[in-house]
């Protein structure tokens, strides 16, 4: 086996998707595979090949790596290639919280959800980077399942940008989630939470970098809730260049996550990295990716999650003793640790061959 | 498990304890009534249709959804044997239709983008505009106030200097008055110490015997000397030039004011012992005499004008006569007499001659024009003034344009009425004739 290749619907930088295919494809190259990225919508700034390429490329001693989270032609292009497959299935987001939103997306999200089913005899191997996948992979019927938790390179988190930390780092509290701007990250539980925090501590403000692409509508409705409810301090930073990202890190005082569905959620990971004490609502991926650390809630009663952010940021015991765990936590999803766990998978092919 | 809502799963820390701060600061902070409202409570207001919400909500839908292309479709097939045959067989279908259709969807959807996005750039413009315009309103309702306080302080200082300008005049004004008063009552209180008038053998002043003082009567009835001397600004320019005018019973002075305002030498005669006095305390070179013996001591050919203001009517005729041959054999050739008086052919003021009990007969303007001829001035001229307003005057009708001939006559017969009526009761209150040697 010579050739190790990635596939997937769309390649684009800054995506936490995007960055694993990068950086798995470098390591496959230096192992010594003959390794490239095959996608139908590349980026302009990074370098792909278009996925009907692989037509002349296929071969039954290769190994393909199929990256699939939404539905696309990619699923089909695949379906009848001789190559052995693994699959690493980054879950897909139910169509239903694009209710209104966005009927493209939802339309490709339930194609992806039909394709998730049809796809379960293609592959040697489905992997999943969150036991929550996994066990989705086994309800769809998939016969072999495994975990690899997301590549993610923490030594490219050094930079930041010190104008955003200077302005933020002024005593008041800041609270911080990170994510795309998408109904089922449900940014109005985060603000809703903020409403009361503010009345307990007004020396606050909430941080939202993220983009907005494609939910506009979902934006709008989050920009008119702080209207009504007459907010201040709320930040819609949309998307935010890398460094400035690590820079909102570094001046967080916690980390709050509503979401109601996230197939692995890199920014709690991102959070151990940087000691922001996580409080994550009980959801999809989100208790397996915490495991043992942060804080996860239960009822999203904004009362109680308010007067727990003013604890946790006025008590440097439990402050200290919450990032003393999730650093414990973070140690699964070194770099190091996961790119051993590649390695031996794809070493596992070879043996077979 | 607890029913706590959180899950922290590290035995360091007692979930149990955070749990119980938490609800004794809900309960401390619920009653101190800290908390706000339900965030769900407070329903979305109620935008009218087509109001910037729902343009924002569509403006938003527009941008998620402009592309109607559908790119998912993929021909296969999982029959092994057939399935290649059924594969190219929909690929050449599909191909043929997607010939037909695909321009025309991808035209729509570039429509769509394109739509999309000159809506959302109207839209950014627009509140753009609509930020600008609440800027704008800011500053103008800063400046209105600005603008304001400062109007109303220079307003004030303005009002403030006009209020002190008006008290000083009025204060001035009463400041004259009193001293006219007061120089009155001093010499009232002369005049009782010595027993009696003037020892010099003048004629009776007219009103002599009367127990009035005519100071204090011309200063009720006959008017401001203000007004006196506008009236009588109208006589000036028979003595332009001139150097020796005398002013026949001059008064409290009017005349010869106005003529020391113009640069004309003048002085005057009068028998009232107060006038001239009153004449004299403010500079003016006025004689206690008689007009007949004064103008008989002056040397012919002296004078170049003479001013009789309302004099006339207080004389006896043989007097008058007597004082116009007199004024004309002192008057130099070619200067002028003026003689005003009141007009007796307008019923108005022929009526009111009476207020003055020191009139003896009002003269008819033919009179005096011909006692001024009979002793040799020339050129005589009568001018009419201090007419009636037109308000206190019987009121012509308007002749509208539109009424019928007949009508038309009656009223121009009425007007021509209205006129001569006007002209008998309502006519010039004073009349002068100017005569000239």
């Amino acid at each position: 086996m010579k050739k190790v290749h990635q596939i997937l619907p769309s390649l684009a930088p800054g995506d936490a998707i995007g960055n694993e295919v990068l950086l798995m494809r470098d390591l496959l190259r230096s192992w010594g595979y003959e390794s490239d990225i095959f996608a139908q919508h590349i980026h302009p700034d990074v370098q792909a090949r278009p996925y009907k390429e692989y037509e002349l490329e296929s071969s039954p001693q290769n190994l393909l790596i199929y990256h699939f989270s939404i539905g696309s032609e990619v699923s089909n292009f695949i379906k009848g290639l001789p190559d052995r497959k693994i699959m690493i299935y980054h879950n897909i987001t139910p169509p239903h919280f694009f209710r209104g939103i966005n009927d493209n997306l939802m339309f490709l999200l339930d194609e992806g959800r039909k394709e998730l089913g049809s796809l379960s005899r293609e592959f040697d191997l489905a992997l999943a980077d969150s036991e929550y996948n996994r066990i989705e992979l086994e309800g769809a019927g998939y016969p072999e399942t495994g975990l690899l938790p997301l590549l993610i390179d923490f030594s490219k988190y050094q930079s930041f940008n010190p104008d955003i930390v200077e302005k933020y780092s002024d005593g008041r509290v800041n609270i911080l989630f990170v994510g795309r701007i998408s109904p089922n990250k449900k940014h109005e539980d985060i603000i809703k939470t903020f409403y009361y925090y503010k009345c307990i501590n007004p020396k606050a403000r909430l941080l939202l970098p993220g983009g907005y692409d494609g939910c506009e509508l979902y934006f709008q409705s989050l920009r008119s809730l702080v209207q009504r409810l007459g907010l201040s301090d709320v930040y819609f930073l949309e998307k935010v260049p890398f460094k400035d990202l690590v820079s909102y890190y570094m001046v967080s005082d916690v980390f709050l996550c509503m979401s109601e569905h996230e197939g692995f959620n890199v920014p709690l990971v991102e959070s151990m990295f940087f000691d922001v004490p996580i409080i994550a609502y009980n959801s999809s991926a989100i208790p397996y990716t915490l495991g043992d650390a942060g804080i996860l809630v239960k009822s999203k009663r904004y009362v109680e999650i308010a007067e727990l952010i003013n604890l946790i940021v006025g008590d440097p015991d439990i402050r200290g003793k919450l990032v003393h765990r999730q650093k414990e936590r973070f140690q699964a999803f070194k770099y190091d640790t996961i790119v051993k766990q590649f390695y031996s998978i794809i070493k596992g092919f070879e043996r077979n061959d | 498990m607890s029913d706590t809502p959180f899950e922290i799963k590290d035995d360091e820390i007692n979930v149990e304890e955070i749990m119980e701060k938490i609800r004794e600061n809900i309960r401390r902070r619920k009653e101190a009534g800290v908390y706000p409202p339900d965030p769900d409570s407070l329903a979305a207001p109620q935008a009218p249709a087509g109001s910037s919400t729902d343009i924002a909500r569509d403006l938003a839908y527009l941008s998620g959804n402009w592309d109607i292309q559908n790119r998912s479709y993929f021909i296969s097939s999982h029959r092994p044997v057939a399935g290649k045959v059924l594969v190219k067989g929909r690929e050449l279908v599909h191909g043929e239709v997607r010939r037909y259709v695909d321009p025309v969807i991808w035209k729509q959807a570039e429509f769509n983008r394109a739509t999309g996005r000159v809506l959302e750039e109207v839209a950014r413009q627009v509140s753009g505009v609509e930020s600008l315009r609440e800027q704008i309103r800011d500053e103008v309702t800063e400046l209105a106030a600005q603008l304001k306080a400062e109007i109303s302080e220079e307003v004030g200082a303005q009002v403030r200097a006009e209020v002190a300008k008006q008290v000083q005049s009025a204060l001035l004004a009463m400041d004259t008055d009193i001293e006219n008063r007061a120089w009155l009552a001093k010499v009232l209180e002369g005049r009782v110490l010595r027993g009696a008038p003037g020892e010099a053998e003048l004629p009776d002043s007219p009103s002599a015997g009367t127990g009035l003082n005519y100071f204090v009567f011309e200063d009720q009835f006959r008017g401001s000397r203000e007004e006196i001397k506008e009236r009588q600004r109208a006589f000036v320019r028979y003595f332009e030039g001139c150097s020796n005018v005398l002013d026949i019973g001059c008064g409290r002075g009017e005349f010869l004011e106005l003529m020391r305002d113009e640069g004309i030498g003048a002085r005057g005669v009068d028998l009232d012992e107060t006038m001239v006095e009153f004449c004299r305390s403010r500079g003016l070179a006025v004689e206690l005499n008689d007009a007949v013996s004064y103008l008989e001591q002056l040397e012919d050919e002296s004078l170049d004008g003479v001013f009789i203001d309302q004099v006339v009517e207080h004389l006896e005729p043989a007097y008058l006569v007597r004082l116009l041959e007199l004024c004309y054999r002192k008057m130099k050739f070619g200067y002028h007499i003026v003689a005003e008086t009141v007009n007796p052919l307008s019923f108005v003021s022929f009526a009111n001659f009476y207020i003055d009990m020191t009139h003896v007969r009002p003269v008819h303007p033919e009179t005096l024009k011909f006692l001024l001829g009979a002793v040799g001035f020339r050129e005589i001229e009568a001018q009419f003034s201090s007419p009636v307003p037109d308000e206190a005057r019987l009121r012509r009708l308007p002749v509208d344009e539109g009424i019928g001939e007949a009508e038309r006559l009656h009223v121009e017969a009425y007007n021509r009425n209205v006129d001569l009526l006007n002209g008998t009761l309502y006519g010039a209150q004073d009349y002068a004739i100017i005569g000239k040697k």
